[in-house]
């Protein structure tokens, strides 16, 4: 069965550690807005949601893209070959969680699990990201999160609506040992 | 590009014989004709074809990486004929060639008398026998052993310089009876399955593995960690046979060694009877500046590879040398390496007419003087390009230009080609681009080259980075808010050393700007706010942001911190702080995104609490913001206002805050998308986990992850120095309602600053009221302090103190206090111990100052006390409220709080688990100790939480991420340095020893219940420290740092 990255957004704290780690491994330098995977951070709230590639089962990225420049490898991650892509954007516009961008240059980047070792999930701290197979209740958490799809405006409203969407929807009790949400 | 499918005439299986002559003959037939009398139709026809064919039968992928070449204009630039260092395209445009075919050129192309030789012996015999012995390759061959050094004389003859390496490795094995080979990181040696097997690069070897067994990589550079390769292959059995090495390292960016390397590797291979293999296919044949790079080093090799401009640039040509006594393995059976057209009688006479050119021109001369001029001449342009040319090297006409990202070495690349100049970009990146061009290139058009590229740079949009720096930004913010001027400019480098960042590099720009004698809430008085160097890192704990000014509560120079994400994003921004001066004229807020910086409207936002204002700033500026800003009692100058940071954390004690209203600042709101660098991210990276890992995440700090600073609560009441109705108990008895098992009843979630594993924050939630929170100061001083035992009760608080603006220590602090001034009738403010009503109201009305007893309370503890004559109620040292840890049960805390130089604060020094508490001589040094390391502590930025990282870590650390030794002992001594210069500020500020002191509360009146019933400090004890504390320090009776000491720390001219 193939391995989901999940995010579970009541462990969050916050931190980024998982996005630092992301933007120093795909782009050599510790830089937040590259990185492949986002955290949503509401202080006064006291919550954050991490925004991360679904690796959908029918990517909206894949399809928008004209050049067949974007496809699904071997381990069902959807990847950039950035010598097809040629910079149109189709793709940015039509992820529906803000999931996918593209450099100054025009070429999308997106996450590609770091091959299958995802360098965001062993900097979690917290168990906030996970990458394993999907069992009932991380079908159902990440069911909750592809179920919602914003179709318009940049990635980062993209992703801060969702994010925004799920904190409201979260269940947050005094924790238990093992809680979800 | 105009689709060519049609052309196929397709018979069966795809194949077209009569085409396949038709095309091969019309190609014959435009190279018979002159390249001057080929009509210009013919030539695009070419030009088109060329890339067809490229796309259809050599590989699409070269069209893509060589876009510019192919997409610059309607044709393809299409090599066409060629002299010396010009090339000309099918459609007759010129080249200027910087490239050199990668250092195949380096008599310039077509030089005469190699072409003049090849001809002559084509018409004589093209190829030989292959059974009769030949001549010109004998000859030669004797020729090359007269030129290399040491004892090379017997040599074998190739075509290409990766079989040059096969050969050389075969030799190697064959020789020594060995299996493996030492190669160096980031080398390339060809592409064959042998040479790939030396290959420094991931991206060409991953996809190939498993190559040649036994062999291991090293940095380039390092002999040391060869002669550790080595010796750890002999212990295990593993023997290697040889250690192959560029000279200088060609496709890795003409990387030249130190000078004792190539010495050092000879005798390493000496001693360990290896073998040494020096590739010299690309540095060979005078190209850095002597006829062999080895012969900069006078070091002979054992096997000595040849290839690239050893024909003369006409005919491919390699060959590998080696000494007499290596070559006997090769004489039993003389055909254990053969080759059909290697040695070929074209290529020698090409080689043996380019040795002579090589010799009459003095090639090797030429490029030295040449190479010397050109590194000079992009040194020059490196200094009036700081962000576009990140780095120069080379060695002879082996030239690297490293540029600090991909995208502006592509530009650069783009440019010159764009402008007739060839280039070599490495294959995989362009952040080096190599200049080799011929060696005897005119100067004409070296120069030629430098000023296109002049050009070139000239229309690189700067980058806001102008210099490239690991760790820091390398820019400070200078905001003038009188004149509204801002400036960006490079920071002080000299000082980075010395005082690192956060605290000791901000009080250092303070102590340069700022008089000692300015009022703090003048004009005159500047903020510095500053980042650490592992600010923006995945370094834990390390991201807190420093601000530095003088006091409005205190007078003294003063230090606050907060952790949060304004840092990092500060730094991703492009800066490592911000120096604010003058006044606005009315309020505003600094905006920063990038370069873009402006000092924006104000009116907004002022009067709103900072819950409010900071969504306004999201709101406005857009999501993922970050923001310092104030509350009302900022605006109102309330000398205790804090300035807060996603929305529960606090620059708080000692009226940060006032300082921003005073200058009229609302906010500052950050957004950046810029990156923090490092060295070598592999290493870093792997530094950080080791610490994180062995230090970090260990009983000694993991109480911050599982219970956060409520855990004090029960460890300050065992202790028995938990502060407890104004100072009056050292006990709370009702304590369980304010614990961390009261916190974690009520929590709902972990919250942590930028890149900290521990999370220490509790995020709780009770009947309505959530904040991150409270800490343990605050719990203890709003709530035990004030007898107000109710969990809710000191939420509340806190989170009006977030919202308002109001540090929690001093607040509470006055509030406890002002119930005592209540209670015991010397003035009533109407404010009782325990009562939660009045106690949550009076904080709004300090905040706002709305009621007479909050302006009462809005002077602070010590000012207060002074207003009702009551001096002898007030805990506070140099005008700061005492935090919640209660010196008569600790005396070294004491000591730490009057010594201090922003008044009784815990952060500096840290004694309450002191085996003896009440030891003056261990206490002394203890506080000396604990200010020291907290000085470079939060220089370094770290939070306090992480207690057990010392400067072993924060220097390995450094080291990591500046590619330098850092050492331990320099970390020290700049943690000493930066807490004498800011006691030299508070001196020339008219501080003295008399200020070192505590209030009568502590020193008269006894504790009461627990464990330390009844004790005091005395004057007497705490003089004793004091006097044992300045001796230890080396300053005089008078608490003044002797010129001994000055000197010591190098601030006797400060």
């Amino acid at each position: 069965m193939e391995k989901h990255l999940l995010a579970i957004p009541n462990r969050c704290t916050g931190c980024n550690r998982c996005v630092y780690a992301c933007s120093a491994v795909k782009e050599g330098m510790f830089m937040p807005s590259k990185a492949r995977i986002k955290v949503n951070n509401f202080p006064l709230e006291g919550y954050s949601v991490p925004s991360v590639c679904f690796q959908c089962p029918k990517p909206d990225c894949l399809e928008a893209c004209p050049q067949e420049a974007i496809f699904k490898n071997e381990r069902s991650v959807i990847v950039v070959d950035a010598r097809k892509c040629d910079g149109c954007g189709d793709c940015v516009a039509a992820c529906p969680y803000g999931m996918i961008e593209q450099y100054s240059s025009g070429k999308a980047y997106k996450c590609d699990m770091c091959g299958g070792n995802p360098a965001c999930v062993t900097e979690c701290h917290f168990g906030a990201l996970v990458f394993r197979e999907a069992d009932k209740i991380a079908r159902k958490l990440r069911g909750a999160q592809m179920k919602q799809r914003i179709t318009e405006g940049l990635p980062e409203k993209k992703r801060h609506q969702l994010a925004l969407n799920i904190m409201k929807a979260a269940v947050r009790i005094p924790r238990t040992a093992g809680y979800m949400g | 590009m105009i689709d060519y499918e049609d052309d196929y005439i397709s018979d069966y299986k795809g194949r077209d014989i009569k085409t396949a002559l038709q095309e091969a003959q019309q190609m014959v037939d435009t190279i018979l004709t002159p390249p001057d009398q080929t009509p210009l139709e013919i030539r695009e026809e070419i030009a088109r074809k060329t890339v067809r064919n490229f796309r259809d039968h050599i590989n699409k992928g070269f069209l893509e990486y060589r876009k510019s070449v192919t997409e610059a204009t309607n044709f393809a630039m299409t090599e066409w004929t060629g002299h010396g260092s010009i090339l000309v395209d099918a459609l007759d445009r010129e080249f200027l060639d910087a490239l050199g075919g990668y250092g195949l050129y380096s008599y310039g192309i077509c030089h005469p008398k190699i072409v003049a030789s090849v001809k002559a012996q084509l018409d004589r015999s093209p190829q030989y026998s292959q059974e009769l012995l030949d001549p010109l390759r004998a000859q030669l061959a004797r020729v090359i052993a007269l030129l290399t050094p040491g004892k090379i004389q017997y040599g074998f003859f190739a075509n290409s310089g990766t079989e040059a390496i096969e050969g050389a490795m075969k030799l190697a094995k064959l020789h020594t009876g060995r299996k493996g080979f030492i190669a160096m990181l980031k080398a390339f040696h060809g592409k064959t399955l042998g040479s790939l097997s030396l290959m420094g690069k991931k991206i060409f070897r991953e996809p190939l593995l498993p190559l040649l067994e036994g062999v291991r990589h090293v940095p380039f550079g390092d002999a040391d960690t060869v002669e550790q390769a080595l010796a750890a292959a002999k212990a295990v059995g593993d023997d290697i046979a040889a250690v192959v090495a560029e000279p200088v390292q060609g496709e890795a960016g003409a990387v030249v060694p130190p000078d004792e390397y190539w010495p050092r590797l000879r005798e390493i291979c000496n001693h360990y009877g290896v073998l040494l293999i020096a590739d010299e296919v690309q540095t060979g044949m005078g190209r850095t500046g002597e006829i062999f790079g080895v012969d900069h080093w006078h070091v002979a090799p054992d096997i000595i590879c040849l290839g690239k401009a050893l024909g003369g640039g006409v005919v491919p040509m390699s060959a590998f040398f080696s000494t007499p006594k290596i070559w006997e393995c090769m004489e039993p059976n003389p055909f254990m390496h053969t080759t059909t057209t290697g040695g070929n009688p074209l290529a020698c006479a090409a080689a043996l007419a380019a040795i002579t050119v090589l010799l009459e021109e003095d090639l090797a001369g030429q490029a030295k003087t040449k190479g010397e001029h050109v590194l000079n001449q992009l040194k020059h342009l490196q200094n009036r390009y700081p962000g576009v040319l990140a780095d120069v090297r080379g060695l002879g006409l082996l030239i690297g230009m490293e540029f600090p990202t991909d995208g502006i070495g592509y530009k650069v690349a783009a440019g010159l080609f764009s402008r007739g100049v060839l280039t070599a970009g490495t294959l995989t990146n362009a952040k080096t681009i190599r200049i080799e061009p011929a060696l005897n290139v005119p100067l004409e058009i070296l120069d030629e080259v430098l000023n296109r590229l002049e050009d070139v740079f000239k229309t690189i949009e700067l980058p806001r980075r102008v210099e490239r720096m690991d760790l820091y930004a390398g820019q400070l913010l200078h905001v003038d808010l009188t004149n509204r001027e801002i400036q960006s400019k490079s920071i002080t480098k000299k000082w980075l050393q010395d005082y690192i960042g956060g605290w000791g590099l901000a009080a250092r720009y303070f102590y340069e700007i700022v008089d000692p004698n300015t009022d703090p809430m003048s004009p005159e008085n500047a903020i510095v706010i500053m980042t650490g160097p592992l600010c923006g890192t995945l370094a834990p704990t390390a991201s807190r942001l420093c601000l530095v000014s003088k006091s409005p509560h205190t007078g003294t120079i003063f230090e606050a911190n907060v952790g949060g994400a304004f840092g990092p994003e500060l730094k991703f921004a492009g800066y490592d702080g911000i120096i604010i001066t003058g006044k606005a004229d009315r309020p505003v807020y600094l905006r920063i995104e990038d370069d873009k910086i402006s000092i924006e409207d104000g009116a907004p936002i002022w009067g709103k609490g900072i819950f409010k204002t900071e969504k306004w700033l999201v709101e406005k500026i857009g999501y993922g913001v970050k923001s310092l800003s104030i509350g009302p009692a900022g605006e109102n100058l309330i000398s205790f206002a804090c300035i807060g940071s996603e929305a529960y954390r606090q620059m708080g004690r000692a009226g940060a805050g006032a300082l921003f209203g005073s200058k009229n600042l609302k906010a500052i709101a950050c957004k950046g998308t810029g990156g923090v660098q490092v060295a070598d991210m592999g290493v870093f990276w792997g530094k950080v986990t080791q610490h994180k890992e062995a230090n970090l995440m260990t009983d000694d700090n993991l109480w911050a992850k599982t219970d956060g600073t409520p855990m004090l609560v029960d460890l300050t009441n065992e202790i028995g120095i938990h502060p407890t109705r104004n100072f009056t108990a050292g006990v709370n008895p009702k304590r369980h309602g304010l614990n961390s098992e009261a916190i974690k009843a009520a929590k709902i979630g972990d919250r942590a600053c930028a890149a900290c594993p521990l999370g220490c924050g509790n995020f709780t939630s009770l009947n309505g009221v959530q904040l991150e929170g409270p800490e343990y100061e605050t719990l203890c001083l709003g709530g035990s302090n004030c007898e107000i035992n109710d969990l809710e009760q000191v939420m509340r608080f806190n989170r009006l103190c977030d919202d308002l603006g109001l540090d929690t220590i001093s607040t509470g602090a006055t509030i406890g206090l002002a119930m005592e001034l209540s209670e015991s009738g010397v003035h009533d403010l109407g404010l009782k111990f325990g009562s939660a009503e009045d106690y949550l109201a009076v904080v709004n009305e300090i905040a706002r100052l709305s009621s007479e007893r909050g302006r009462d309370l809005a002077l602070g503890a010590a000012k207060l006390s002074a207003k009702y004559g009551a001096a002898e109620q007030v805990a506070h040292s140099k005008g700061l409220e005492l935090p919640a840890y209660d010196p008569r049960g600790s005396y070294g805390m004491g000591l730490a709080y009057a010594t201090s130089e922003r008044g009784a604060c815990h952060l500096r020094a840290f004694t309450i688990l002191a085996e003896d508490p009440f030891k003056l001589e261990a206490m002394a040094r203890d506080v000396i100790d604990g200010q020291n390391n907290n000085a470079i502590k939060w220089s370094m930025c770290f939070c306090d939480f992480w207690g057990s990282v010392n400067t072993e870590i924060m220097a390995d650390l450094l080291t990591a991420g500046f590619g330098r030794q850092v050492s331990a002992e320099d970390l020290n001594k700049a943690g000493e340095r930066i807490w004498n210069l800011v006691r030299l500020y508070n001196l020339k500020a008219g501080f003295t020893a008399a200020d070192d002191t505590l209030p009568e509360k502590l020193t008269k009146q006894a504790l009461q219940d627990g464990p330390h019933d009844g004790r005091v400090l005395s004057e007497e004890s705490l003089e004793q420290m004091k006097a044992l504390y300045y001796h230890l320090r080396g300053w005089d009776e008078k608490g003044r740092p002797k010129a001994e000491k000055l000197q010591e720390l190098g601030l006797q001219d400060i």
